[in-house]
């Protein structure tokens, strides 16, 4: 116990904190610049003095601990008079253009200077000049009003780890920019901004065109990009939007931000927001009004219906919608409409995946804070850049490396690449066998912990790789694999970072059983990367073709019966189709009609020509949408539904954190639920929900996971797993689960063939952010990566053009160089209409996983003519 | 009664005291004006209808740093800006509702660039609110119409604090560089 | 091509006396400016990939002390003392030759491209002033006459 006295008040605390700290937590003030409390202290603004009795000089705030009976006065006119100097220095230098500075309201400095400030400055010399930077689309660097606090140097370099800026230059000409002294080469995250005290770094979006004080409503709301969920907040005025930001310290993002969530927002207000319903009549989608497209979309489904039966009927749900619609959704085809055929994107490996891991480990098993990932001593991260898919959850990696703490990554991951204690790069889907190995020599190094036997007897099962033979099919050298099993073994309490990557493949579901045996090995807890903001929410809503909802398998006849009673509609005890299932018998014309909520089906999976083939055959494709997609420029009926910001409601995420997202503004359209219950009250069902509690009180009675939550609880901030809810005990059984033939994974790539792969990118990671103007003019065009040795073989440059072909189709894209890569690919990503891998594939399923693999897709370069 | 009062009362005393004043009355000036035949001068620094300066090129001197609007005690301000070509701020609107106004001239004080006025013209009764409600154009035509001139300088000078002489500094620093007020 | 192997190569083996890779930066650009000539944003790229530190900090300490050049200079970098002693003993003097004989401004370059001016704050050699540096050559009790002497053999 440490009994310090500030200002006359006695605080006591178990800790060794700073003298500013101990201060805060008594809700004592002292004003500081330079530190955040995100980053470590740094000591150079000098604002924090404070005076300790027996220490002579003034000391630094944010540096000095507590010790044991210190005393410290924090605004003594000894003090106040340092602060002011302090500031009469920084004065100096700064502009006194605030009337003009978009931070005016908001800058740290012009508050303290309010305070303590000196009206007028001593100092004659002239204030530096330093031309305002535009250079960048979506940042504005003014250096004249830097005060060389290093806040955002320190952001980026170790929160960030990017390290993309710098203070540049001595003394009063100091000033911070990126390498190259223009544009920033960086992830955009834009955390320097939001650190920034003053004005000196700030975002171009809504330069001028606010001032802060002009804000009169802050709706906290959770991002829409991705699956884990960061806490933003949108800022109103009148009924228009101004800003998305982000609260420092708040969320499980704690305020930090990737570039989707800090400039990704504008696509609410995009040009291709629908506005009003829309009908296909003669070719054509022509306006009408709501309640003609509700009697249409309802007449022909009933018209399907009672011609084809409910199995011709389907629907696919979206990642965004919010878990009261996809409840809703469910309902509405499984009960109304009498199919079960629903499902949704998750399940092309999320919910799969998640699904194994549960079948051995107990449902809930991904259920994992992103916060511990830190507090693990290890990390495997393998399928995918978690820096660019879930980019909050990468930087916990980023920080755990920093701390020391072994990184081992396989395959491609440029944004792990200065973080990692072993990158594994083996040759292009030869990650099987890596695997194989990695296991074979952990069976040997690792005791069994003997919980579960008959998954110990299957692992066992599995045949041995030695790295010797791993060696040459993957390209890796023995010393790296057995440093990574080295590693491995010696993690007591690793997290385990798994991407979609590995799983779409056509050996997916063996990488799966290899995981999970060395999960259990290494006793890991498990991460699965998740792309969209609610892919959890569709499996815990039910928006499976096997589950219902609270993750419930629809054999189980108790709850089925339960669920038939509470609802009140009758519902198939089949399983229904997959989603890859009802694209196929769309295809051959066995599904007749489809209702699509909130997803781009035809750009977010491949092969997008075969899928448009397939819908080109429906009698019927309703899609809900608030944007104009390539899916709904197919469909009869297009119905426009509220987009995100628009509405309430609340998302699941990777973690299966419920967390509620308000609205902030008004929009054209209805919700997705609003539409529905339409369409079903058309079909002599009315659902009559009156609002969104009516949806969450049923959603709460029918599943078991969800048992008495409300909106209370979700707006908290720890609504986390298993909730007030009763997870799913299920008995463990292993049946039908297949020991992989090792020997088919015993081959070589042909060295002379190139591959495609799919690049997720972290500006474009699937067909939303297309639609953000601000994202688009950091990442205008696609781009193609490619090893400098490949390059030279097809005499391309940076910049030129590559003609990429399969038997599938052929596009052309623009050609980056990346040493990373190995030669015999071409990392190709899916981020511009017509213009992505998935339009050059060919429709391939896993056997089991059922979902598309992206794996064997072997293109033809060359060289495309020069363009203008 | 007293004898005094009615004597008083018979002779009609107090009216014939205030017929003798107002017989006095008659041959002093008349202190009434005849408005609005008659005018009257509004004492210099009267507060009167809202006025946008207009500098010598035209344009008005307002930046749109909306001090005015936040210091405004009935809200009665509203300025909308935005980004022009060159990275400026531009005013797109600048919008006084006149009848709600309580003519504190707080706005003016709050003014860093002495770009808003309340100029000596009171005459602006309307018959309908719209024409209250004051848009840019319309108040940088109010200030061509009442302060352009020596005017306005004067005006300046004598009563609106703070002025820019106030703040000291030399000349090649950057205090409200690109914002050009000064016209 | 083989001048920037043997630089990577030397850059790389202060690299391993550190604990830290930042700790070998300043000596890993001293060697980059000597082969470069000045610290340009090739060389400064040139040092980032050798110790696998980010470019972008690599700029900040390069741009943060007075030695290390960021503009190109000339072949010959002259660094003439013109503090107390040196002023004394008429370094001023040698400045104005410097200006009349090679056209060299301080902090300029002669337009050959023959020789950098720098005046620095001592250098050490109060003793012998006036006293300069020629690239890493130390040169004192300079006049006028000897310091053209110097300057010829650096062609």
């Amino acid at each position: 116990m440490i009994t310090v006295t500030i200002n006359g008040k006695k605080i006591t605390l178990e800790k060794q904190v700073t003298v500013l700290e101990a201060a805060r937590s008594a809700g004592i003030k002292i004003p500081t610049l330079c530190h955040h409390e995100t980053l470590e202290a740094f000591g150079g603004c000098r604002l924090c003095l404070v005076e300790i009795e027996k220490i002579p000089k003034l000391q630094t705030s944010c540096t000095i601990y507590i010790t044991d009976g210190m005393v410290v006065h924090s605004e003594t006119e000894r003090v106040v008079n340092a602060r002011k100097a302090m500031l009469e220095f920084l004065l100096i230098n700064h502009p006194l253009d605030c009337p003009y500075c978009d931070k005016a309201g908001e800058c740290d400095l012009q508050d303290l200077a309010a305070k303590y400030g000196p009206t007028t400055g001593r100092f004659a010399e002239g204030k530096r000049t330093h031309p305002e930077s535009y250079d960048d689309p979506v940042i504005v660097r003014n250096m004249e009003r830097c005060i060389s606090c290093t806040r955002c140097v320190r952001m980026c370099d170790k929160v960030q780890g990017a390290s993309a800026i710098s203070m540049v230059n001595r003394t009063s000409k100091t000033f911070v920019e990126p390498f190259s002294g223009k544009r920033y080469d960086c992830e955009y995250c834009g955390n320097c901004l939001s650190v920034c005290p003053v004005g000196a770094i700030m975002s171009r979006m809504y330069k001028h065109k606010y001032r802060p004080w002009y804000i009169d409503k802050n709706i906290n709301t959770i991002c829409s990009y991705c699956g884990v969920g960061c806490s933003v907040t949108a800022q109103v005025k009148g009924d228009s939007l101004v800003r998305v930001v982000p609260e420092m310290g708040k969320g499980l993002n704690k305020g930090l931000l990737c570039v989707r969530g800090r400039f990704g927002y504008d696509y609410v207000n995009s040009s291709a927001r629908l506005k009003t319903p829309l009908i296909r009549r003669n070719g054509e989608l022509q306006q009408v009004t709501w309640s003609e497209a509700f009697k249409y979309a309802a007449d022909r489904l009933r018209d399907i219906k009672e011609r084809y039966g409910s199995e011709a009927i389907a629907g696919i749900a979206g990642g965004r919608c919010a878990n009261e619609d996809i409840y809703i959704f469910q309902k509405f085809i499984r009960g109304v409409l009498g199919s079960n055929n629903i499902d949704s994107i998750a399940n092309f490996s999320y919910a799969p995946a998640q699904r194994f891991f549960e079948r051995i480990f107990g449902q809930g098993v991904t259920a994992n804070s992103i916060q511990g990932i830190s507090n693990s001593d290890g990390i495997f991260v393998v399928g995918g850049d978690p820096t660019s898919i879930n980019p909050i959850l990468g930087l916990q990696i980023r920080a755990a490396y920093q701390q020391g703490i072994p990184v081992i990554t396989v395959g491609d991951t440029p944004g792990l690449k200065r973080f990692a204690t072993c990158m594994l790069k083996p040759n292009p889907f030869t990650e099987t066998a890596l695997l194989v190995s990695l296991l074979s020599e952990l069976k040997v190094k690792k005791q069994f912990l003997g919980g579960n036997s008959s998954f110990e007897r299957l692992i066992n099962n599995i045949s041995a790789l030695s790295m010797k033979e791993v060696e040459d099919i993957c390209g890796l050298p023995t010393d790296n694999i057995a440093s990574a099993v080295n590693m491995l073994s010696n993690m007591t309490n690793p997290s385990i970072v798994i991407g979609k990557d590995i799983l779409q493949r056509t050996d997916g579901h063996i990488n799966l059983l290899l995981l999970s045996a060395i999960m259990y090995l290494i006793n890991g807890r498990v991460y699965l990367l998740s792309e969209f903001p609610n892919e959890q929410g569709l499996v815990d809503m039910g928006c499976l073709p096997d589950m219902l909802p609270g993750g419930r398998p629809i054999e189980i006849e108790s709850f089925k019966k339960r669920y038939e009673e509470i609802v009140g509609l009758n519902i198939s005890s089949t399983h229904g189709l997959s989603l890859s299932g009802i694209i196929e018998n769309a295809y051959t014309g066995k599904i007749k009609a489809i209702q699509i909520i909130g997803e781009n089906v035809l750009s977010n999976i491949p092969d997008s020509n075969y899928v448009g083939k397939a819908f080109s055959n429906l009698e019927l494709l309703i899609v809900q949408d608030s944007l104009m997609t390539e899916t709904a420029g197919l469909a009869h009926v297009v119905l426009p539904s509220l987009s995100w910001l628009e509405r309430k409601g609340s998302y699941t995420n990777l973690e299966r954190r419920m967390q509620f997202m308000g609205k902030a503004v008004e929009g054209d359209g209805l919700e997705d639920w609003r539409i529905i219950s339409e369409i079903s009250k058309m079909l002599s069902f009315d659902m009559g929900y009156k609002g969104l509690e009516d949806i969450l009180s049923e959603i709460a009675r029918v599943s078991p996971l969800h048992k008495d939550i409300t909106y209370n609880d979700i707006s908290g901030d720890e609504c986390i797993w298993p909730y007030k809810g009763e997870p799913l005990r299920h008995g463990v059984s292993l049946e039908g689960m297949d020991v992989p033939d090792i020997g088919s994974l015993l081959k070589k790539p042909a060295k002379d063939r190139v591959y495609a792969v799919f690049d997720k990118e972290l500006f474009h990671p699937d067909s939303l952010s297309r639609k953000s103007a601000a994202i688009s003019s950091i990442s205008p065009e696609p781009c193609s990566r490619v090893n400098r040795a490949l390059a030279d073989r097809l005499s391309v440059s940076e910049g030129d053009y590559l003609n990429i072909s399969t038997d599938a189709g052929s596009i052309e894209m623009a050609v980056k160089i990346d040493e990373d890569i190995p030669e015999n690919v071409v990392m190709i990503p899916n981020n511009f209409e017509g213009k992505g891998i998935f339009n050059i594939m060919q429709w391939k399923l896993n056997p089991v996983l059922k979902c598309p693999v992206l794996d064997g897709n072997e293109v033809k370069l060359k060289k495309a003519e020069a363009r203008s | 009664m007293t004898i005094k009062g009615l004597a008083k009362k018979i002779f009609l005393i107090e009216i014939l005291k205030g017929m003798a004043l107002t017989l006095k009355m008659m041959f002093t000036h008349a202190v009434t004006r005849q408005y609005p035949e008659e005018k009257r001068e509004p004492f210099p620094g009267f507060r009167g209808l809202h006025a946008l300066v207009r500098k010598e090129d035209g344009t008005a001197r307002c930046v749109g740093c909306g001090l005015c609007a936040a210091i405004c005690p009935s809200q009665c301000i509203h300025v909308y800006t935005s980004e022009g070509v060159s990275h400026e701020k531009i005013v797109d609107r600048y919008e006084i509702e006149v009848s709600r106004c309580v003519y504190c001239a707080f706005c003016v004080e709050a003014c860093p660039f002495r770009a808003v006025v309340l100029t000596d013209h009171f005459e602006y009764a309307a018959y309908t609110r719209d024409d209250l409600y004051m848009g840019k154009e319309k108040l940088l035509s109010n200030w061509d119409r009442f302060m352009a001139g020596k005017k306005g300088n004067e005006y300046f000078e004598k009563f609106w604090h703070p002025l820019s002489s106030d703040f000291s500094a030399s000349g090649n620093q950057a205090i409200f560089k690109k914002i050009n007020s000064e016209g | 091509m083989n001048k920037t192997d043997g630089l990577i190569r030397d850059i790389r083996a202060i690299k391993e006396k550190y604990q830290s890779k930042r700790a070998a930066l300043l000596p890993a650009l001293y060697l980059a400016q000597r082969e470069f000539g000045w610290l340009s944003p090739e060389a400064l790229e040139f040092v980032a990939e050798a110790l696998d530190v980010p470019k972008a900090s690599i700029k900040g300490t390069a741009t943060f002390y007075a030695m290390f050049k960021n503009k190109p200079v000339g072949r010959h970098l002259i660094q003439l003392c013109t503090n107390v002693a040196c002023m004394i003993m008429g370094a001023e003097r040698l400045v104005d030759l410097l200006r009349d004989k090679y056209g060299i401004e301080p902090n300029g370059t002669s337009a050959d491209g023959r020789f950098s001016l720098v005046i620095m704050e001592c250098i050490g050699a109060c003793d012998t002033a006036p006293a300069m540096l020629i690239n890493e050559d130390f040169y004192d009790n300079l006049n006028k006459e000897n310091i053209i002497d110097i300057l010829e053999n650096y062609k």
